[in-house]
């Protein structure tokens, strides 16, 4: 009950985050906390309902979604052998990653569709990507109760 | 790990991938349904704070921005001396347009109904690299996709997808905006088309021979059967006649303010488009 909560307090901040700051995804931190923390299935469905906004709410045609968070779990399971995922470090490599990942896949989703791509913009929402991205992580982790950690980890 | 599993695995999501992707491109279901679960969650999540937003700036307008009423009344009252005028003159001239339209026999032009709506949002998410807005009206509202939204100066684009009860409309100045358009004084046609945001709008195809001029309202042309005709779309900023050419290289910029949108105006056709043709028979 309090991980629900929880989620759909993060998911909600998550939207109004990407209503005042266009072209960044809220949610990423979110996979890893939740992938470092809670049982697969958890993270499955919070990846659906990420997914069905950002798709829903965006202006490309359906795809992107998957493809950010399929990326994102790779680089986080990947990372995970390497690095220490709760280290900032880590999770810092990881927005440049993301910020990388976030041009490309707007670029070739872009060419896909034959739209114009607003190169400067992209750009400055890739670099805000890269910079609030272990921001929100190092946030959120430190506000992701005690409770379902231990819980967790206990199971 | 064994790397043969992965790079299976890889392959075969990257066909599923690309099967679902070309698929929805062509039916389409897979992007309404997030349309309908995504957008309208977002509408959702908005509309609250949105509503207590407006609430907060119109205490602030209401009791703060008290200064100076009494001069913006009487200057309200002139302006409104003056359009009764207009309007009186306007009205006569329009019903003996009317009448002549009749006795040459015109075909009467299909009816709009105009529904306010909110703007809630803007750009929202990763994906939204088109110029966009999100109202607060929807398919239960009767919004559909190409649904004209105006404001109270000028077009602001047209509905690109419609939710339940919020929809996304695209700028005249998104890229892959275009609108056809004349001169309200000389009658020069032309397609507006959008260069994003912050940029002036260029207007293509306007003969070379045509007479267009500098601060001339370009008004909607009702050609492209999106929007009806003389809207107020754009002002002349640049006319530009270069030797050799067959159009004039002409430039615009929005009559809207787009940052400062707060309320549009849909379009909504009385009848469906198809219909219309009957109208014009």
């Amino acid at each position: 009950m309090l991980a629900a909560i929880w989620w759909t307090i993060f998911t909600v901040c998550g939207i109004w985050g990407q209503v005042l700051v266009p072209g960044v995804d809220f949610f990423a931190p979110g996979m890893a906390i939740s992938l470092r923390w809670q049982k697969p299935v958890v993270t499955v469905i919070l990846a659906l309902v990420w997914v069905a906004i950002q798709e829903g709410a965006g202006g490309l045609a359906f795809g992107y979604g998957i493809l950010w968070y399929f990326t994102l779990f790779a680089l986080l399971t990947l990372g995970r052998w390497l690095l220490d995922p709760g280290s900032f470090q880590f999770q810092a490599l990881l927005g440049l990653a993301l910020g990388s990942a976030h041009f490309l896949l707007l670029y070739l989703m872009a060419v896909l569709e034959v739209r114009a791509f607003p190169l400067k913009r992209v750009l400055f929402e890739c670099l805000l990507q890269t910079i609030t991205y272990p921001i929100l992580w190092y946030t959120a982790n430190n506000l992701f109760p005690d409770r379902l950690k231990r819980h967790e980890e206990s199971s | 790990m064994n790397p043969k599993r992965v790079a299976i695995f890889l392959v075969a999501g990257l066909f599923v991938y690309l099967s679902l992707y070309t698929w929805n491109l062509r039916s389409g279901h897979l992007t309404r349904l997030s349309t309908y679960s995504g957008l309208d969650s977002v509408g959702m999540v908005l509309r609250p704070g949105k509503w207590l937003g407006g609430r907060a700036g119109d205490f602030v307008e209401r009791y703060v921005s008290l200064v100076g009423l009494k001069q913006q009344n009487e200057a309200l009252e002139t302006e409104v001396k003056a359009l009764r005028l207009e309007n009186m003159t306007l009205r006569e001239r329009a019903e003996a347009t009317g009448r002549v339209e009749k006795l040459l026999g015109f075909p009467e032009p299909p009816e709009w109904k105009r529904e306010g709506a909110r703007v809630i949002a803007h750009r929202v998410g990763p994906t939204a690299i088109l110029e966009t807005i999100l109202v607060d009206r929807g398919r239960l509202s009767g919004a559909v996709e190409d649904t004209p939204v105006l404001s109270t100066e000028g077009v602001v684009g047209r509905i690109y997808r419609a939710g339940l009860s919020v929809s996304t409309v695209l700028l005249l100045t998104d890229p892959s905006g275009r609108i056809a358009v004349v001169g309200r004084d000389n009658r020069a046609a032309g397609v507006v088309y959008g260069m994003g945001a912050d940029e002036k709008l260029i207007v293509k195809y306007v003969g070379f021979t045509s007479n267009i001029e500098q601060g001339e309202i370009l008004v909607t042309s009702g050609m492209d059967g999106v929007y009806p005709k003389g809207l107020p779309v754009a002002r002349v900023t640049r006319v530009k006649r270069e030797e050799g050419t067959l159009f004039m290289d002409v430039q615009a910029e929005p009559l809207v303010d787009i940052p400062r949108l707060e309320e549009v105006l849909l379009l909504k056709r009385a009848a469906k488009p198809e219909d219309t043709r009957d109208l014009w028979e």
